[in-house]
């Protein structure tokens, strides 16, 4: 488990050449709910630009989703099959083709998915719970007896 | 011989031994390792974790420090005599290393920390680092910082900052915790408040909560979830064997394990809501990198927030100062204590020689000469050095210490002593899988995690191989051996160097 390399030149680097840009409809789009995503490039809406999804990037669960060729107007239409953090990379004609600019966005999950409470609160006894119910013990036992005798 | 020194309160020992337990890792690496590894679905092994490996172990080095009333090197050696001190010199030194590291690490926060009362978090600043004439914050003031020399002094500053507040043991210590504790709970409390509160921010906590189980099948979330507990809860370090031996011999261990252990992990508990709500507002892509999380990830979420970025900033970096010092001043006091026990010299004298042998370490480690331009790696040797040491003194030496401290402690003394010691002084029995824990399954999961680590090696050659490293490409192997060599024969020398802990071995 490398803790501490850091590995940051392709954010470093990653910066917006000037009248590029990927833009959505909303800055928090919904889980499962279809949205549109609109790309520029230099000469203006860019046509057949193909914008690959990354579902939680950097993560075991990633997975991607290349959507289909952006239309005239440089728009396509985006339905997010999961919330989370997605990264937007738009690419001029396919998806291995030139980086126009990338995006990342919060999906959104729309309320707290039952399993989520259910693991926040199974958790949250046990651990913060548990921290509680640790300092109360420890303020109720007060201090700790006298030290032993020294040895001999 | 003199009274040993003894906590004055058990609050301040608990207080010292979770400031010890939490540190920058709860803040971030948590956080960042249950975003890897399935948000919600990562909490079940990490529940797992806790109960099967964590709390057992902390209690039995709790209970070794009780027993024997001596640091980690000698509680062993009284309990396997001269193999049995080596493993805990061997540990000890491990966390000699990783004291070293650290207290570098310290120094970049208070760099960070000055930066972030000064431009740090002004819109689209940005600074020249790195022969980039213009490289956008927080990144750029990081870089900028760990490739320039007054960095060095910082780690100066930080050392007598620690051994200040050791100066007397425990007795500075306590007080000293007893202010930094309480503090980081309440700052911590203050950055949920502020995140939840974010547009959308309310979102993260759902994103970190809900499982996906498709993961579960997956043996590196396991790992994941195993190791997470136990680097979290400072296991194998000598840092709590050491604490513990300034309790009375009949204080109760098994409570103050569990204390402990749920203060550490309710701390993580709500630092990942904090730290998730703030990714989810702002739509940043979390790193599995401690450094990465603390010097950029969450910096650029505290710069987008639409007010008070610096009071957040500064908050956030003290937050992380105070964690940090109350984990460093438990690596000192684990040396310090263990020296001291051995070869009886003066707390003044073993301060001033392990102050002096940490300072040349963490400069070592805060080296500013830059590798790697491009920064496709770690950018300077300091930083590259410490992944590297990082990578076998803490994700490897803690593991083996571990292992064998189970083994040790299960086998030789044997583990139904402790129980029977810790039981009889406490509310709460141990149950007879106690020991059954700690002889085979804590070792047998400790050691599958340590093989797959080395068939990993043997398929894709030694850490750091990789690393852009310009003409410093020695390094990896330079710190493996380093590693391995400087542990191993400074370990020999001190066991078999004549000191008390003979005398107690043989007594």
């Amino acid at each position: 488990m490398a803790r501490f390399a850091v590995f940051v030149s392709a954010w470093i680097w990653a910066a917006s050449v000037y009248g590029q840009s990927i833009d959505l409809e909303e800055a928090y789009p919904l889980s499962e709910k279809p949205t549109t995503i609109s790309v520029t490039d230099a000469d203006g809406p860019a046509s057949g630009a193909v914008v690959v999804v990354t579902y939680r990037p950097n993560s075991r669960t990633v997975s991607t989703e290349v959507l289909p060729a952006t239309d005239s107007r440089g728009q396509v239409r985006w339905t997010p099959s999961s919330a989370g953090i997605v990264n937007l990379a738009a690419h001029k004609s396919d998806k291995d083709g030139e980086l126009i600019d990338s995006l990342s966005a919060s999906v959104r999950f729309g309320g707290f998915p039952p399993s989520g409470l259910a693991v926040m609160l199974a958790a949250g006894i046990l651990l913060f719970g548990g921290a509680c119910l640790g300092l109360v013990m420890l303020f109720r036992e007060g201090q700790v007896p006298a030290p032993d005798p020294p040895s001999t | 011989m003199s009274e040993r020194q003894r906590w004055g309160s058990k609050l301040g020992f608990v207080l010292a031994a979770s400031g010890s337990a939490i540190g920058l890792g709860n803040i971030v690496f948590f956080s960042a390792n249950a975003y890897t590894f399935g948000a919600g679905a990562f909490y079940l092994p990490y529940l797992l974790a806790l109960f099967l490996i964590g709390i057992p172990v902390l209690i039995a080095e709790l209970g070794l420090g009780g027993i024997t009333q001596r640091g980690f090197p000698a509680s062993m050696a009284q309990v396997a005599g001269k193999k049995g001190e080596f493993i805990g010199w061997w540990g000890l030194l491990n966390s000699a290393f990783i004291m070293m590291y650290y207290i570098t690490i310290l120094a970049w926060v208070c760099g960070m920390f000055v930066g972030a009362a000064g431009g740090l978090w002004k819109e689209g600043s940005s600074v020249p680092a790195f022969g980039i004439e213009q490289m956008a914050n927080p990144a750029g003031y990081f870089f900028a910082m760990i490739s320039s020399s007054w960095v060095i002094a910082l780690v100066v500053i930080v050392w007598g900052l620690n051994l200040l507040i050791c100066r007397r043991g425990v007795t500075t210590i306590e007080p000293v915790v007893k202010v930094f504790i309480p503090l980081m709970w309440i700052f911590m409390i203050i950055l949920i408040v502020r995140g939840v509160t974010l547009p959308h921010g309310e979102e993260g906590v759902f994103l970190l909560f809900t499982p996906n189980f498709s993961v579960m099948n997956d043996p590196a979330v396991w790992q994941g979830a195993f190791s997470q507990i136990f680097f979290s809860l400072t296991l194998g370090f000598g840092v709590m064997t050491a604490y513990a031996s300034y309790l009375p011999k009949d204080a109760d261990q098994t409570n103050n394990g569990l204390v402990i252990a749920c203060l550490n992990c309710g701390f993580e508990f709500v630092a990942g809501i904090a730290v998730f709500a703030l990714l989810f507002a702002f739509a940043i892509v979390p790193q599995a990198s401690t450094l990465a999380m603390m010097f950029f990830v969450v910096p650029e979420g505290i710069a987008a927030m639409p007010k008070g970025v610096t009071v957040f900033g500064l908050l956030f970096f003290a937050l992380l100062l105070m964690a940090g010092l109350s984990s460093a001043i438990s690596l000192i006091e684990a040396v310090v204590t263990a020296i001291i026990d051995k070869f009886r010299w003066s707390r003044t004298k073993t301060l001033i020689v392990t102050g002096s042998v940490g300072v040349m370490g963490s400069v070592a480690f805060a080296f500013p000469i830059v590798v790697d331009r491009q920064l496709a790696s770690n950018g300077t040797v300091g930083l590259s050095l410490l992944d590297l040491i990082d990578h076998w003194a803490f994700s490897h030496g803690l593991l083996i210490v571990g292992l064998v401290e189970c083994l040790v402690l299960g086998w030789v003394l044997p583990v139904e002593k402790i129980r029977g010691y810790l039981n009889a002084r406490s509310k709460i029995r141990l149950p007879g899988v106690f020991d059954w824990l700690i002889k085979l399954v804590i070792p047998a999961v400790l050691a599958s995690i340590l093989a797959h680590s080395v068939w990993d090696k043997i398929q894709n050659g030694i850490y750091g191989h990789d690393m852009t490293l310009d003409w410093a490409g020695f390094l990896p192997w330079f710190a493996f051996l380093g590693w391995l060599l400087g542990t191993t024969v400074v370990a020999w020398i001190l066991t078999h160097k004549e000191g008390a802990a003979q005398e107690v071995a043989r007594g």
